[in-house]
């Protein structure tokens, strides 16, 4: 289906070719899914509580039917017969400079994408997806932010978005396997690389090798003590997929074919994805549609298998070796738009002495403002920081000293947070103080 | 039957063709779920999104807005009791006068709920930054029909004028904003797919990590 803008043809006309192709992209995703939900919205602007841009800055670009409209303003330009005949009386706009600036600073700037005002929408339209399809124009345009852009390239260019040499990481992980043999007094404690057959295949997030090895080491020691069968992949371990945030479907694809291979090389059972939000949302739940084919084995996150280790009795803990108060962060694409909302807190409860949840929570949390690729965007650094504020508070509010959360992406937004609004919390992963609370057997004993 | 009646019939024909086949177009096909695997279970999700999910106290837009939710849920009660009006007076159904006059009353005060919505679309910078022409005019011809309803029911000689405008509104309908009438249930739909598959919905209603 050819843009019904081309009625008129002076405005196409006047598109440049990466113009083109980004109606062509919108056009390729006119799916039933897509239709309904860009032609639910009443602007009815009460979504704007519902968005922490907005409850920070109070300004109607960050209202989210107006990220909307980001979108929806186009498709009825080009594609909607009102739109090509009545534009100006729809709210249909063309696709120019000017649209294309605001859709850059609101639906990069100023939008995580994390999906709380689609719950709480009047209608229930689903916003993410459509400020997604907008960012996938967007990638058509060549105009992803530069940092984000050179995120997804690292990634696909090197095997992880850190760009981390296999040598160093390989260093960094033998180093880490002998600390955890000193820390659990057992010489056949191990972090196996890329060993074929193994019950799980681990991935990690490239941060982890990089700034955040304590958290490797958590995970091998909760490994050790349930006695796993497991492996990492030196060539192909990154859990994340920046793709998914750019909203480049190619480059997620690609990232998501290469796990896949990579599991099939080593033969594992089931892949376990490490502590990270949108890594698990985008391989979990985004992969197989990328991919256009199922995963033939389970695919499943770290904290499901560790409440799993909990509720069977593999590991031990005792909650009373994490004595501090512990509040939990929730991150959008694990909790609202994947799934997972009661693991990490039977984990805690197990783990920790004093929980206490924040308000709001589970699918109801707000975002902590890293989300959505926003971490990599250092031009949107500042409105990152300030629209923070929303979860700075809810953290403040709990009276805990310590914040858990499942997700790398949060725990550098929950740190920078904690630096600004001086909220002197501990930030650390769920398997850190899992791995805390464990009460390990003797190595004779086993 | 009048003229006035003929014309709506054949206006809701439009409407109806018109909203068929956009119906058409944005239903789930078939083959079209996505293929990661289910964590949860879709029926009940979906029920929950047309049900549960709606009630005010699960949704911000509700609960922070009390006096916008309860004008739009005015508004559009009388928008359908007016459509229920529209079908028997056109097919000359008439009900106890005394229902007649309880339903002028009620459409009359759903008339001021819209006006009230449409005075806060015009005065609000928010609303107004992303508003267009649409969005208000859709608001003043709903509102104009349930007003008029109102008044057919208190004067005979309003109601081939209701017939006209009517057969008006439905033209409309497909056009502009009004068209979230045909596409409201099958958001509902779809965000219940996607969040039952996914484990999120149905939420329990008093979920703690206890249980």
């Amino acid at each position: 289906m050819a843009p019904q803008g081309q009625g008129n043809m002076a405005d196409v006309k006047s598109l440049t070719p990466r113009q083109k192709k980004a109606l062509q992209a919108l056009e390729e995703r006119l799916t039933g899914r897509f239709l309904t939900h860009v032609n639910s919205c009443v602007h009815c602007g009460l979504c704007g509580e519902s968005c922490h841009y907005y409850l920070e800055y109070r300004d109607p670009r960050f209202i989210p039917g107006n990220k909307v409209d980001q979108v929806a303003r186009l498709y009825r330009r080009y594609f909607t017969t009102a739109g090509r005949l009545i534009p100006r009386w729809i709210g249909a706009a063309d696709l120019d400079d000017k649209a294309i600036e605001e859709m850059v600073d609101v639906i990069f700037g100023g939008c995580t994408m994390c999906g709380r005002c689609s719950v709480h929408c009047s209608i229930g339209v689903d916003i993410p997806y459509l400020v997604r399809t907008g960012r996938t124009m967007l990638v058509e345009l060549g105009l992803v932010p530069e940092g984000l852009q050179s995120t997804v390239n690292a990634a696909i260019e090197t095997g992880n978005n850190m760009a981390i040499p296999r040598d160093e990481l390989i260093d960094t992980l033998k180093w880490l396997e002998e600390d955890l043999r000193m820390e659990v007094g057992d010489e056949r404690a191990e972090i196996p690389l890329d060993e074929k057959g193994k019950r799980l295949l681990y991935t990690l997030n490239p941060r982890e090798p990089k700034f955040f090895p304590l958290s490797i080491s958590a995970i091998a020691k909760v490994f050790h003590a349930a006695g796993e069968s497991w492996t990492l992949s030196t060539r192909c371990y990154d859990v994340t997929n920046y793709a998914y945030f750019s909203g480049d479907d190619e480059g997620a694809r690609e990232l998501t074919e290469r796990l896949a291979a990579e599991m099939k090389k080593l033969d594992a059972e089931a892949l376990v994805l490490a502590e990270c939000g949108h890594g698990f949302r985008a391989i979990r739940w985004e992969g197989p549609d990328w991919m256009r084919e199922a995963y033939p084995y389970p695919v499943v996150s770290v904290i499901e298998l560790m409440a799993d280790y909990i509720r069977s009795g593999r590991v031990k803990l005792d909650p009373s070796l994490n004595k501090e108060r512990v509040t939990l962060h929730d991150p959008c694409n694990m909790v609202r738009a994947g799934g997972v909302i009661e693991e990490q807190r039977f984990a805690l409860g197990h783990a920790v002495a004093d929980f206490v949840e924040m308000t709001p929570n589970r699918a109801d949390n707000f975002c902590c403002g890293g989300g959505g690729g926003q971490l990599a965007m250092s031009e949107f650094r500042d409105r990152r920081v300030e629209a923070g504020r929303t979860k700075a508070e809810q953290i403040r509010r709990t009276g805990a000293k310590i914040v858990a959360t499942p997700c790398h992406n949060c725990i550098d937004q929950l740190i920078e947070l904690n630096q600004v609004y001086e909220l002197g919390v501990e930030i650390k992963t769920i398997a850190e103080l899992v791995a805390d609370a464990l009460v390990l057997e003797k190595p004779e004993d086993k | 039957m009048s003229g006035q009646q003929w014309f709506l019939i054949a206006c809701f024909i439009v409407f109806a063709v018109a909203a068929r086949l956009r119906i058409n177009r944005a239903f789930p096909r078939p083959g079209s779920d996505s293929l990661a695997a289910k964590r949860g279970e879709i029926p009940p999700a979906v029920f929950y999104s047309l049900t549960g999910a709606m009630m005010p106290w699960k949704k911000e837009t509700a609960s922070l807005h009390p006096v916008s939710y309860a004008l739009g849920i005015g508004y559009h009660a009388g928008i359908f009791l007016s459509f229920i009006w529209l079908a028997l007076l056109l097919f000359d159904l008439r009900l106890p006068g005394a229902v007649a006059s309880v339903s002028a009353v009620l459409l009359a005060l759903a008339s001021v709920c819209g006006l009230a919505l449409l005075v806060k679309r015009a005065v609000t910078p928010a609303m107004r930054y992303f508003s267009n022409p649409d969005d208000y005019f859709s608001n003043i011809i709903v509102t104009g029909f349930v007003a008029l309803t109102a008044a057919a029911l208190r004067r005979e000689s309003a109601v081939p004028a209701l017939f006209v405008y009517a057969g008006i509104l439905f033209l409309y309908i497909p056009v502009g904003k009004l068209r979230h009438a045909i596409y409201f249930a099958l958001a509902r739909v779809y965000l219940g797919l996607f969040y039952g598959r996914r484990g999120v919905w149905p939420r329990k209603d008093k979920e703690t990590w206890l249980t």
